[in-house]
């Protein structure tokens, strides 16, 4: 007899799976890309005064020369055995460099989508029951603004108001949560307001239409001729058949945040792996990036698996195959 | 706001002393009013981190730069102060009387954090090393040229006989060749430089870094100037972004940085913040292309020069007005200064005379701008480019290009009229800048000009021990420049530390890089 998970665990193996070619093209882009950028790690190493036969030498010592399929292939067997090398110039373990670092975007991603879904989803219920009233309006604009609002730009404007001005809040870096709780969240405000602005504007958009939609429904109707409250059937009849369109945004979001993330990390200096990504591409640190690569393509296909199940999972009507 | 503030205010006397090969036996102490205390720890926040500990891989002797980390662990075994003089920084002194035969110094008890002591032998393992091809130094091949002609005398004697005079030898030491690791540490690294460890005896030691982010490093109790260093902690911090470097400063998040005034704007007046002159000079530059292109001809430079009005020019790159534009390649407060000779001066109607000049040459004025894409720069192209647009028979384009991609554009594929790197290059002694800038193949001379008069000129004054005739051939050198125009120099200034006003110690060296075993936390404000 199967057990009710059993379905669930396929579909995520399945996909998962899915994602193995995925991967391996885009570790080996990365790799044959960094052909093309300028300067080499042998010139980062020897600085700006070296030749171009003692940049040559040590990109020969190194192994840097070789075409890129076979630094592929040396990359690829190193890390099918755990091993995913030693950063460029500190010689760290990328491993463990990059557990350090992603442990930190997460949280902080984390954090922006909590604070998002928390602040956005309220108020797109409220306003979905309020529909074509002033507050509703107000709201409307406010979050087309806010969606107009590039990361780079609300990165500034929060910064120079909260860090400057005010002086409420850091400036740049970062502390890490069980070194100093208080002091972590204290750095973690900042970044999470900016990745905020665009994601409460795009989830109460999203959710109020859809909320609107299920409020049209006859179950609806239905309810109130029943006698139940607003906020019960708003609660109870209104937010379950709405959130499956609210996942596939949550899905999405992902990509947003972590691209986000680039920006917020470089320019709060946050050791994230956004900013690593940045240096280590600058840097020519190709263990590092390949590594960060790996990394964030499981995430996608993760979220983009756990938020198919989740419609099964939240919606009977459907099927997980 | 003038740019012209007294440089060198002693330079003929210390160029005096140069020329005789002296160096002082203590370094300099930082003028402070408040008294050094010992504990606490200071935060400095550079633009990117180094790529290695290789004490043989120099190079960027600027605040911030790669070189101001390794001196926190090895130590400068001399260097140049702000004056231009040599000091004994690791070493006692390197002196010579004939500028042939030079002495190293060594003081007495000095041993690597690894134990091995810091001897005679030892500098000289390094220097060896640094000439050996295989070390890929890019002092190497110069390293080479004396390498052979060192002779350990005593433990704490080192004699090198040079294969001709070179009264700048230990200038170049400072800049070229100043850190020294303990031998036992290099040995086992071989020529695998990830396995090189960071083992000097300098006034700090790494206890952890952290790629791309920063370093924590903590006071090396055997350091050979007791008290010093004053700092239990120093820890640098890595902040690729200028406007968060300076408001991580304003706010407390960290104790300074490095930058110039035009950066700071207004963050300079925030409460506890000060900010504090490296009193260097260091010169603005665009190269003219030698090898291709309408720059071969000197008409063309002379117009470039003549066309743009030098003082606005800099008003656009930095945004902040009252720049004046510098004669020639030494400032006014140099004393090599030859107020004679002076490059050409903003003159519309000639600039346009020459410009139709070369076109009924069938040279038409058209001019391929070089530079990289940040703010700062793209302004100084535009600018430059909306100028020349305006004369008649003259067009200018911009190239923008990677930062990491301009010195191979310009210095090897030579793919520019005129192109522009950022930041003022150190200007602050003669040598070795002005050679690699105007010497035939120099490293910094991507215009690749080649001036037989002008190498002569350069090896003369670096080949006497006599002050007049350095100023002589330094003289003759300018006039040569304001001939040749071998380069365009369009501004000149100072390097700023934007700081936490209770930062005592502040002593720059070298190319502006922090003495940091002086640094030291006052009770109150103390920067002057």
């Amino acid at each position: 007899m199967h057990s009710s998970a059993t379905p669930y665990l396929k579909a995520l193996g399945t996909r998962l799976l899915a994602g193995i070619p995925v991967l391996l093209l885009v570790t080996f882009a990365a790799t044959a890309l960094s052909d093309l950028m300028a300067g080499s790690a042998a010139q980062a190493i020897l600085g700006e005064f070296a030749t171009p036969e003692q940049i040559a030498q040590l990109n020969a010592a190194y192994g840097y020369d070789l075409p890129a399929w076979q630094r592929y292939l040396r990359w690829l067997g190193n890390a099918l055995q755990g091993d995913l090398g030693h950063t460029l110039y500190s010689q760290q373990p990328v491993a463990q460099v990059l557990f350090d670092r992603a442990l930190v975007t997460f949280e902080i991603a984390f954090a922006a989508m909590i604070f998002s879904l928390a602040v956005a989803v309220p108020l797109a219920l409220a306003m979905a029951a309020r529909a074509g009233g002033r507050l509703d309006s107000a709201l409307r604009f406010a979050a087309s603004a806010m969606l107009a609002v590039p990361t780079f730009v609300s990165v500034v404007v929060l910064s120079l108001l909260f860090s400057i001005f005010l002086r409420w809040l850091p400036a740049t870096g970062w502390v890490p949560f069980f070194d100093d709780p208080l002091g972590n969240l204290r750095h973690l405000i900042l970044p999470v307001m900016c990745l905020s602005v665009h994601q409460v504007a795009y989830f109460f958009r999203v959710a109020r239409n859809e909320f609107l939609a299920t409020l049209q429904q006859d179950f609806i109707a239905s309810a109130r001729a029943k006698g139940f409250s607003t906020r019960y059937i708003l609660w109870h009849h209104v937010l379950r058949p709405s959130l499956p369109q609210v996942l596939t945004v949550m899905g999405l979001s992902m990509t947003y945040l972590l691209g986000g993330s680039f920006i917020v990390e470089s320019f709060f200096a946050i050791p994230g792996i956004g900013w690593t990504v940045l240096s280590a591409v600058q840097d020519h640190d190709l263990a590092m990036v390949q590594a960060i690569l790996v990394l964030t393509v499981l995430i996608f296909v993760l979220v983009f698996a756990l938020v198919d199940l989740g419609y099964a999972l939240i919606d009977p009507r459907v099927e997980v195959k | 706001m003038s740019m012209r503030r007294p440089v060198w205010p002693t330079m003929s006397s210390a160029a005096a002393l140069l020329a005789l090969g002296l160096s002082f036996t203590a370094p300099l102490a930082p003028a402070s009013a408040a008294e050094p205390a010992r504990g606490g720890e200071m935060t400095i926040i550079n633009g990117s981190d180094i790529k290695g500990w290789d004490p043989a891989v120099t190079n960027s002797t600027y605040p911030g730069g790669p070189m101001d980390v390794l001196d926190a662990i090895y130590g400068f075994i001399v260097y140049v102060d702000v004056n231009g003089v040599v000091q004994g920084g690791m070493a006692k002194s390197l002196t010579s009387d004939d500028a042939v035969t030079w002495t190293l110094k060594l003081r007495d008890g000095l041993t690597f954090t690894d134990g091995t002591p810091y001897d005679a032998e030892a500098v000289k393992y390094n220097w060896e090393r640094a000439a050996d091809p295989d070390t890929l130094a890019s002092a190497g091949t110069w390293a080479a040229t004396w390498a052979g002609g060192m002779e350990v005398v005593d433990p704490l004697t080192l004699k090198i006989t040079l294969p001709a005079p070179n009264a700048i030898f230990a200038q170049q030491v400072a800049e070229l060749v100043p850190f020294i690791a303990s031998p036992k540490m290099l040995e086992a690294a071989g020529t695998d430089k990830t396995k090189l460890q960071p083992v000097g005896a300098g006034a700090f030691t790494l206890e952890s870094w952290d790629q791309g982010i920063g370093m924590t490093l903590a006071r090396n109790p055997d350091y050979w100037d007791a008290p010093r260093p004053y700092l239990d902690t120093l820890k640098f911090k890595i902040i690729p972004e200028t406007n968060s470097r300076i408001s991580t400063v304003v706010q407390g998040g960290a104790t300074m940085m490095a930058g110039y005034t035009y950066q700071f704007g207004n963050n300079a007046e925030a409460p506890g913040v000060a900010t504090k002159e490296i009193p260097i000079r260091g010169i603005y530059r665009g190269y003219f292309n030698f090898e291709n292109g309408i720059f071969q001809d000197l008409r063309a430079r002379e117009a470039f020069y003549a066309a743009i009005d030098r003082g606005r020019l800099m008003q656009a790159y930095t945004q902040t007005k009252g720049y004046t534009a510098p004669d020639n390649y030494f400032g006014e407060s140099s004393a090599y200064f030859a107020p004679d000779y002076k490059v050409p001066g903003y003159d519309p109607e000639k600039a346009q005379e020459l410009i139709d000049e070369l076109a009924a040459d069938g040279k038409p004025f058209e001019v391929n701008i070089v530079t990289y894409p940040n703010s700062d720069m793209k302004r100084l192209a535009e600018y430059v480019q909306q100028v020349i647009n305006a004369y008649d028979n003259a067009s200018a384009k911009i190239t923008e290009v990677a930062m990491a991609n301009l010195r191979d554009t310009c210095n090897q594929q030579l793919a520019y009229d005129v192109c522009f790197d950022g930041g003022a290059l150190v200007s602050n002694g003669a040598e070795p800048n002005i050679s690699k800038l105007l010497g035939t193949g120099g490293a910094l001379n991507w215009s690749h000009y080649s001036s037989p008069e002008m190498d002569k000129l350069l090896a003369a004054a670096t080949e006497t021990v006599d002050e007049a005739e350095i100023k002589a051939d330094y003289a003759e050198a300018q006039k040569l420049f304001a001939e040749d125009l071998p380069f365009y120099i369009f501004g000149e200034d100072h390097r700023h530390l934007l700081l936490r006003d209770d930062t005592g110690g502040v002593v720059n060296s070298n190319g502006g890089i922090l003495q940091k075993q002086y640094l030291f936390v006052c009770d109150a404000a103390c920067v002057e």
